[in-house]
Formats: C-alpha cells, structure tokens, sequence
C-alpha cells in the first residue's frame, strides 16, 4: 500500500493532523478503507471521535479526535465495531495515534512551578511520561500511544502539551 | 391528492411502503438515543449498519471502498451478502420501501405537484455515465466516494450527530443541502432515478429472476390509454415500456392505483416484463395525463383556447 502516497497528498488539500481513533491504519490506507458510516463515532462511550470538517477534502466525515475536547481513554470498544478494516482490533499498549510533545516554554514544571498533572494522568504512567530529579516530566515516545489525556489535563492554556500525530 | 386504493379489497400497497419508510426513519431518529446509555449492539447509519449477529455494508459503498483500496476487506464482503440477495430477490426495494431520503424526495415531488413525463433516453445514460464515473473516481483518487455523497447515508447520520454530539457536522449539513437543493433545481426525483450511486447499483443487479411488474396488454381495458400508472408512478416511469434496467424499485403503486378489472393488468413477476406498448401509444397516454390535469387545474387555457373531447377513456 505504500505505492499510494501520492494520491494521499492529493486527497487532503487542506490536510489537517488531528488524531485517528486508535487501531487507525496508516492515513493513506485509512482514507481509502473509511467509509464514514459513523459507527466507531456511535461507538465511543466518551463521545472523543467526531466526524472530520471540511479541512479534510473529500474525506470529509472520517473520525478524529480532538484530546482538548475529549481524548481517547483507550477502551478499544471502537476497532472492534469497525466493517471496513480501517480500524483493527489491538492491544491498548500496542495504539500509536501520535506522541505527546512537551513545549518547555510553557510548561509550568519546566517554568519552575510544581506541576504533574500529565504524569498523573497518563494511563501508562512511568512508562511513557516519567518525572526527572528536577520534577519536569518527560515523555518517552516509544511507549507513548498518542492518547491525548496528557492533553486534556495540562492546566496551561494554551496547553503546554501536544499530541502530534505518527507520520 | 393520494388517494391510497380505487380497488375495493386491494392491497394497501403504498400504506405498507409509508410505514416502512417511517419506521425506519423512526428508527435512525430514535438509534442515537441509544448510545447515549452505551449500547453498541445495534449500531450504524445506511452505509453500514450492525444488528446483532447481522451485519450490513451498502453494495456501492462496498464497491466503491474496494476499488480505493484495492483490496476487500472480509467484513465489508460479508456485510454486503444480505443487500445484494434483497436485490436479487426482490430488485431495488431499498429505494422506495427503506431510504429516507426516497421518502422524503417523494414527500417533496409531492409539495411540487411535479407531473409524469415521457422520459427522455438521456436519464439512463445519465445514470450509467454517472456511477461508472464515481467508481473511477473511487479507484483513480483512493477515496471511496460513493460514502460521502450518499443521501441515505447523510440522512441518518444527521440525528447522531444532533442527538448524540449535540450538533451537526457541517460535512454533513452541506452535503445534504446541496442534495436538498438538486431536488429542487433537477428535474422530478432526478437524483434517486438517474444520480444516486446507491440506487443505480441496486438496480443493476437485477437478475432475470427478480421481482418485477410485469403489465399485459391485453387484459388493460382502457387499452394503455388511461394512465393512472404513468400517471402516479413515484419513479416517472411507464410500467408498459419499462426495460430490466429502467429504474423501477418495486414500489407496486401502479398495481394499487390500477382501476378494477376482471384480470388485472399489472401484476408481480418472476422476471417477467410481459408486453411492451408502442411510444406512439405511451406517448398518448401521456398527452391525455396533461390534458387531465389543465382540466383539474380550473379550466383556465384548455376550456378556451383547446376544444377538450370527452371520450369513455379520458375520465380519469
């Protein structure tokens, strides 16, 4: 599938990075598998996936998410009622929808202030946002699975974390 | 206007179609509901639909994400199994007896008073350009096109995203008021007879077996001139001169709307299309369904400028 990569750069005119439900395919093969029967959307118990705008082209209507609004709590209720294939079925350590990047300009740890609510919160704690000595949290990319609940809670406004989508 | 039956005893063929439609609209309208308190058994719009053990994916949606993948997914196979032997047995019944957007395009052509016309040969290449084209599409662009501009699938993703996100997706709102727009601006019911993707694929899967009116000539007494099913046909077609792939969905008002008669001349078949009458009698019936309907609209032109004859036939 890989062939296809330049009819992607085609499809997304005004391609935008909000996050796939986790199980997502790799975005080429995504778009082409989605037929946007809202089923993952009905799905979600936490109502996170909404359909995609008009930023997406023709695919206008596939899921995202959008972790300041709602992130993904990493039930995997959603690959499981998807028909097309566009979402498979995976483990919730094994999702990869993106990886948190902290902006230390803002973050109020790396500002001096004591903070750690996004260590707090992530569901893989210690594993994928760790706490240094000097009490700043750290991601490490590997482990993290792009969940965006980092996101949600960071007190900062705009929020000093972010999820930016595998490429 | 619609007068449900002139046949004592008939069946109530258009009051089974209505309800079906409501139902089911009812249904899509009410499924959001649902989700709220987190069931997931019954779950989907009219691209895909789950319910329970049975699963559905719309045939041309199926198609058209096959080919932008080019590959096939096992359940988009399976899904798809169901829709197309419903289309095998019984022709595209999807489109007058499930679609809410057929319901509400007939509720529309209605508000319209739109009128039966001869059907220009354009319309069926129109529709085989036309999916031909979106399937192209599909395969040369990688996007299943056919899921984002189906009507029945917009339709019923409005009430999830009013009832369960609190608001309309705007994809969803433009789409369907683009839709709602061409059914104004086309001619009658252009869209669900020559454009929709989803109905154009259910109707060439008719086999030489399927479901299909069938009309004899010999046993219509008014001898194909009177009309009344060209005149009420949802789907303006002439049940004397339809081919295989003219489009009809089996929604059997003609047989309803047909005057008693000792053999009735519309009747179901396996298959069979019965006689053909010729285009200088259809087109005559069609001439007598405008020369009707001046006279119901209160004599305006026809009483003073055309001579009307009143023949034994012409009293619709």
């Amino acid at each position: 599938m890989k062939r296809s990569g330049h009819r992607r750069s085609f499809l997304n005119w005004f391609f935008a990075k909000e996050l796939r439900p986790p199980g997502a395919r790799e975005e080429d093969e995504f778009l082409q598998l989605c037929i946007k029967c809202d089923r993952c959307i009905a799905s979600c118990p936490y109502q996170s996936i909404k359909p995609a705008g008009w930023k997406y082209g023709l695919s206008v209507g596939t899921p995202v998410i959008e972790p300041r609004e709602m992130p993904c709590y990493l039930c995997m209720i959603c690959p499981d009622v998807c028909p097309t294939g566009a979402l498979e079925p995976l483990a919730d350590h094994e999702v990869d929808m993106g990886v948190a990047v902290i902006d230390q300009e803002t973050c109020y740890a790396y500002r001096g202030i004591v903070c750690r609510a996004c260590v707090d919160a992530c569901p893989f704690q210690g594993e994928a946002i760790d706490i240094t000595l000097s009490l700043e949290p750290v991601v490490h990319s590997r482990q993290c699975v792009g969940c965006g609940i980092c996101v949600k809670v960071c007190p900062s406004d705009p929020e000093a974390i972010q999820v930016v989508r595998a490429e | 206007m619609s007068v449900p039956s002139k046949k004592k005893g008939g069946f109530r063929w258009t009051f089974w179609r209505r309800t079906s439609q409501f139902l089911l609209l009812l249904f899509f309208a009410l499924l959001p509901v649902t989700y709220r308190s987190g069931q997931v058994d019954v779950i989907g719009t009219l691209a895909s639909l789950q319910i329970g053990p049975i699963h559905l994916v719309d045939p041309a949606t199926g198609i058209s994400t096959a080919l932008a993948a080019r590959s096939v997914h096992t359940a988009l196979l399976t899904g798809m199994i169901l829709p197309l032997l419903l289309a095998f047995a019984l022709g595209p019944v999807f489109c007058s007896w499930v679609c809410p957007w057929g319901l509400l395009s007939e509720m529309i052509d209605k508000l319209l008073r739109r009128r039966a016309r001869p059907v220009p040969d354009w319309v069926a290449k129109l529709r085989w350009t036309f999916l031909g084209g979106l399937f192209a599409i599909s395969l040369g662009i990688g996007s299943p096109i056919v899921a984002t501009i189906s009507a029945p699938r917009l339709l019923t993703e409005l009430p999830m995203d009013l009832i369960f996100l609190g608001g309309a997706s705007a994809g969803t709102v433009v789409l369907l008021g683009v839709l709602l727009v061409l059914e104004f601006v086309l001619p009658r019911r252009l869209w669900c007879r020559a454009l929709c993707p989803v109905g154009s694929t259910l109707v060439l899967l008719r086999t030489p077996w399927t479901a299909t009116i069938r009309w004899k000539n010999a046993t219509c007494i008014t001898g194909g001139f009177g009309g009344h099913c060209v005149k009420n046909c949802p789907w303006n077609l002439d049940p004397r001169r339809m081919g295989k792939l003219s489009g009809c969905t089996n929604c059997a008002r003609c047989i309803e709307v047909c005057p008693p008669e000792p053999v009735t001349p519309l009747s179901f078949s396996s298959g069979d299309l019965g006689d053909r009458a010729s285009e200088k009698d259809a087109l005559e019936s069609f001439r007598r369904i405008g020369r009707n309907r001046s006279a119901e609209n209160g004599n305006r032109e026809s009483a003073t400028n055309r001579p009307r004859r009143q023949t034994g036939t012409d009293s619709l």
